[in-house]
């Protein structure tokens, strides 16, 4: 389970709308909203849900800026420190890293 | 109250988050629980990407770099941390990292077109020494060349900066912060005498108004994005104003977007001078006081090879500034009338006025952003000093809010590139090597006979690569960057140069770059937490790490390799006869000993590295070299600001810095300066005359009269479209680092050509589709975005340059500003075509 705390700058005009837009996500949650401050939780079981959901929270409209500042993995803290299964650069598909000259 | 584990852990996310925003929720304690687990160590290091700064905390458990978040301490980023600094602790762990020297070899000896092939430590350095040899007995000293980085340390700058300018008596040592930093430098040069910002971050907090002048600060300084949404969102009558030649994020928050004609921004900023002369409205006080007026020479040309037809065509040269009256500077601006500047630029005259009356509004704090927009520019230098101009001729300057701020795209380019002074014509601590008094100062401090420094300024970045194409410039070492993806004209300059049967080009690099394939002999390097280290950020914080964990195989610290190096040559073979006999005693010694054990950097015995809680810490040069090399090392480069001739460049002790959350130079007795030039505010600025810009003799600064002029290269029928490249949130830079996070590659994984979509739609494109990108130098092909974060107008795309397998500086032009030497990726002409 990964849990996540994210501070979001919104319109402050707008920002009952964008916290309705960001509470209609599943797993997101809005806890507070102060003058266009949104303090935000992210639930998912999936370890790419945070970069996923920040990726979407920037492209929202009436989202002025997303920052993370907490984040906790429970289940895959061994998977992380484990050498032999650190996700590999998940570019096997197109190998993006093999540069053309 | 029983808590689940799961409500706990939520409650201690949304807990930090508040905290971090500076809000309280009822019902949540503040009080932070431990969220790890004892067994990982936790210590502070500033993040390795761009120049912000923030401090990150740094989780490590068995040997591995396994967590990082926000450091809740940090002044600079109070606990945030964007995308990338989210995922710091996997940029350490591609799949790829080199973890041996790969050297080009056909059956069994080095051929340049031959397969790499893993060797040692001790056969990579023999084969450097030979070609160092070979280059310096054929050639000289120009013949041998280094090109280093802003994300250097301050030591390994230091030590490359002595190895090159000293040990192989060559200037031709350049950073990549050439690339980024180099005409904003210039104009601190042209305009104060000293380098880098008089203002600080807390500028983000005191400002009423905050202007953009092309940097997207949403995407590439988002921590930096948030402080100023915060003030915008919480300050009553607070407003942003936002310049672009593209709509991007940073248009979501402003009260006033501009999108301008490219280049067109040097009359945008005449214009707002004019109309501050006009309306009377400039501090006559100030102005007396504190500012000369100047000019410079004009139709300068755009810093191409020599024969470029547009080189032959320019009537004026250099920067040499020439004294004007107020009167005359008046009548220099007057031509940037609002309806004139709005018909050149396309902003519209109320968009203009509104953005002039914020500036000439005595009552309204202003602070000015800018970032590559105006320092990768022809006239980079000119831009750059003329919002000093506006700045000055209001008075807004060096006092809180007041600022006018230079940003920086990468970790040290201030720490390392600029204060170590790392480019072709500098020396630590605003020194330059053509000054014959600089150069005996840093002799002296270097132990070293006087003369060995040369006094011709080297090539610079963009020159290096001319040089080796050439085959002017033979032995070469690429350390810390990854200049083949990152310099403009790859077909024409970069590539040919590296590949030069001529030339040696040794790649350092954790990782298989396109620089380093393009190269003849990879060295595989520790980066970041892998070794002790120090940066600069934009602010003038100067903030220390301690090594976290080992570098994986063979891989060494660039610090490492450049002191291992020095021990294959002596002085004779490097020095002339005459400059070895004013220092008899250094005679039959190795460049390593006359460098590094000179008393100064082996003055501090081996430790043991702990923090204030007593967890130890390795450090892999110490156990090495056997002596405190780092600390050695800042310690002597320490000197050039307590002792040089140039006021106002002092560092703490080493020490220091290790307990701080940084320091903003100068620091005197332990204590910090905020704002530089203002009583009360830097102890260096004497009694009784209020503003001092001390890095001019009379202590004055320069208000410096620019004109427009139009780009180097524009588009015409053929090529219709402007070309601006740049960067996104997600990857940092060359995307060497980034590319290899999984979570980042996914999120924006190839660049794309953003465009507009009657633009699009004018050549038979839609979005998604693959087109081709072609300029007078160069194609590639890239998918078409009608849609998204960045919204050209017609006329105009922006293509990310992060991609090593669509790279965009195929197609841009080598045009340089001719006083900063620095490249403007922002405007060349381009068509695009359906594949």
């Amino acid at each position: 389970m990964n849990i996540s705390g994210v501070l979001i700058h919104a319109s402050p005009d707008k920002s009952e709308i964008a916290s309705n837009m960001l509470s209609q996500i599943d797993g997101v949650e809005v806890h507070a909203n102060s003058g266009g401050k949104l303090i935000v939780t992210i639930e998912d079981e999936s370890s790419n849900a945070l970069a996923d959901r920040v990726m979407q929270f920037q492209d929202m409209p009436n989202i002025l800026s997303v920052a993370v500042v907490y984040h906790h993995d429970e289940n895959n803290i061994d998977e992380v420190i484990d050498p032999a299964t650190i996700p590999t650069c998940g570019c096997n598909e197109s190998d993006p890293l093999e540069p053309t000259l | 109250m029983k808590l689940t584990r799961r409500s706990f852990i939520k409650t201690n996310a949304i807990a930090a988050t508040a905290a971090a925003a500076g809000i309280t929720i009822p019902g949540i304690n503040n009080a932070i629980a431990k969220t790890s687990s004892s067994q990982i160590r936790w210590d502070k290091a500033p993040c390795r990407f761009c120049g912000t700064g923030c401090s990150v905390l740094v989780g490590t458990k068995d040997g591995r770099v396994i967590a990082t978040q926000g450091d809740p301490d940090a002044p600079v980023n109070r606990g945030l941390n964007c995308i990338k600094g989210y995922f710091l602790s996997k940029i350490m762990y591609g799949k790829d990292r080199l973890t041996t020297p790969l050297l080009r070899m056909t059956d069994g000896v080095y051929d340049k077109e031959g397969e790499f092939t893993p060797i040692s430590w001790d056969q990579a350095f023999d084969i450097m020494a030979v070609k160092w040899k070979e280059a310096l007995k054929k050639k000289g000293p120009t013949s041998v060349g280094m090109f280093g980085s802003g994300q250097w340390t301050v030591w390994e700058g230091y030590a490359a900066s002595k190895l090159f300018k000293a040990g192989f008596r060559s200037n031709n040592l350049d950073p990549n912060a050439r690339h980024c930093m180099a005409s904003a430098v210039g104009a601190f040069m042209r305009g104060f005498g000293a380098d880098e910002p008089m203002g600080c971050y807390d500028d983000l907090e005191h400002a009423d108004v905050f202007v953009l002048w092309g940097a997207n600060m949403a995407e590439m300084h988002p921590i930096l994005w948030s402080r100023l949404s915060d003030t915008r969102l919480t300050k009553e009558g607070c407003e942003v104003h936002v310049m672009s030649t593209f709509k991007h994020r940073c248009f979501d928050l402003a009260d006033n977007g501009m999108v301008f004609t490219p280049q067109t921004d040097l009359a945008i900023a005449n214009y707002i001078a004019n109309y501050i002369i006009q309306t009377k409205s400039y501090n006559k006080e100030f102005v007396k006081d504190h500012v000369n007026f100047k000019k410079t020479p004009t139709d300068i040309g755009y810093g191409l090879r020599p024969e470029h037809p547009l080189e032959q065509k320019k009537t004026g040269t250099g920067g040499k500034l020439s004294g004007i009256t107020f009167e005359e500077y008046k009548k220099s601006v007057s031509e940037y009338t609002l309806e004139y500047t709005s018909k050149l630029s396309g902003v519209p005259e109320k968009n203009l006025l509104a953005l002039a009356k914020v500036y000439a509004d005595p009552s309204k704090k202003v602070t000015s952003f800018w970032t590559m927009g105006f320092n990768q520019h022809t006239r980079g230098v000119w831009v750059n000093g003329l919002v000093y101009n506006i700045h000055l001729l209001m008075g807004k300057i060096s006092e809180p809010g007041n600022s006018p701020f230079s940003l920086t795209g990468q970790p040290s380019a201030c720490g390392t590139a600029r204060e170590v002074g790392t480019f072709a014509h500098r020396l630590p601590a605003d020194l330059v090597v053509k000054n014959p008094a600089h150069r005996t100062f840093a002799e002296k401090i270097w132990k070293l006979p006087e003369g060995t420094i040369p006094e011709k300024p080297g090539y610079h970045a963009v020159l290096q690569n001319r040089m080796l194409k050439d085959g002017k410039l033979n032995a070469y070492w690429v350390m810390c960057n990854n200049n083949v993806q990152a310099a403009a004209n790859f077909n024409d300059e970069t590539y040919p140069g590296y590949r030069n049967p001529e030339n040696f080009i040794v790649v350092s690099d954790p990782y298989p770059t396109v620089t380093a394939i393009a190269g003849d002999l990879i060295l595989p390097t520790a980066m970041w937490t892998e070794k002790e280290g120090a940066y600069g950020n934009a602010e003038r914080r100067t903030q220390f790490w301690r090594q976290q964990v080992k570098a994986p195989g063979e891989s060494q610290s660039d610090l490492w390799q450049m002191a291992e190096f020095s021990k294959r040559f002596t002085v004779e073979e490097v020095w002339p006869k005459e400059l070895i006999d004013k220092k008899p005693e250094l005679r039959g010694k190795t460049l390593y000993e006359v460098l590094f054990q000179n008393g100064n950097v082996d003055k501090y015995p081996k430790q043991q590295i702990t923090d204030s809680e007593g967890n130890a810490y390795d450090n892999t040069e110490m156990d090495h070299f056997g002596f405190y090399m780092q600390k050695g090392l800042f310690e002597e480069y320490r000197l050039f600001g307590t002792q040089g001739p140039k006021k106002g460049h002092d560092l703490g002790e080493f020490d220091t810095y290790h307990k701080a959350r940084g320091l903003r130079w100068p620091v005197i007795n332990g204590k910090e300066t905020l704002w530089r030039y203002r009583e009360g505010f830097d102890p260096f600025v004497e009694k009784g005359s209020k503003v001092q810009f001390y890095g001019k003799k009379d202590g004055r600064a320069n208000i410096i009269f620019a004109p427009f002029e139009p780009a180097a290269e524009s588009p015409d029928k053929e090529y219709d479209l402007w070309l601006s490249t740049g960067r996104v949130l997600e990857h940092w830079h060359s995307g060497s680092m980034t590319r290899r996070v999984p979570e980042l590659y996914r999120a924006f994984p190839d660049a794309v050509m953003f465009i507009h979509p009657n633009d699009a739609k004018k050549r038979g494109l839609r979005r998604g589709m693959l087109a081709k990108v072609a300029s007078r130098r160069g194609e590639i092909e890239l998918r078409v975005e009608t849609r998204g974060r960045n919204r050209p107008p017609e006329g105009l795309i922006f293509v990310p340059w992060f991609d090593a397998g669509r790279l965009i500086n195929k197609l841009t032009l080598d045009a340089t500003d001719p006083l900063s030497k620095e490249t403007d990726y922002k405007k060349c002409a381009v068509k695009v075509l359906k594949v």
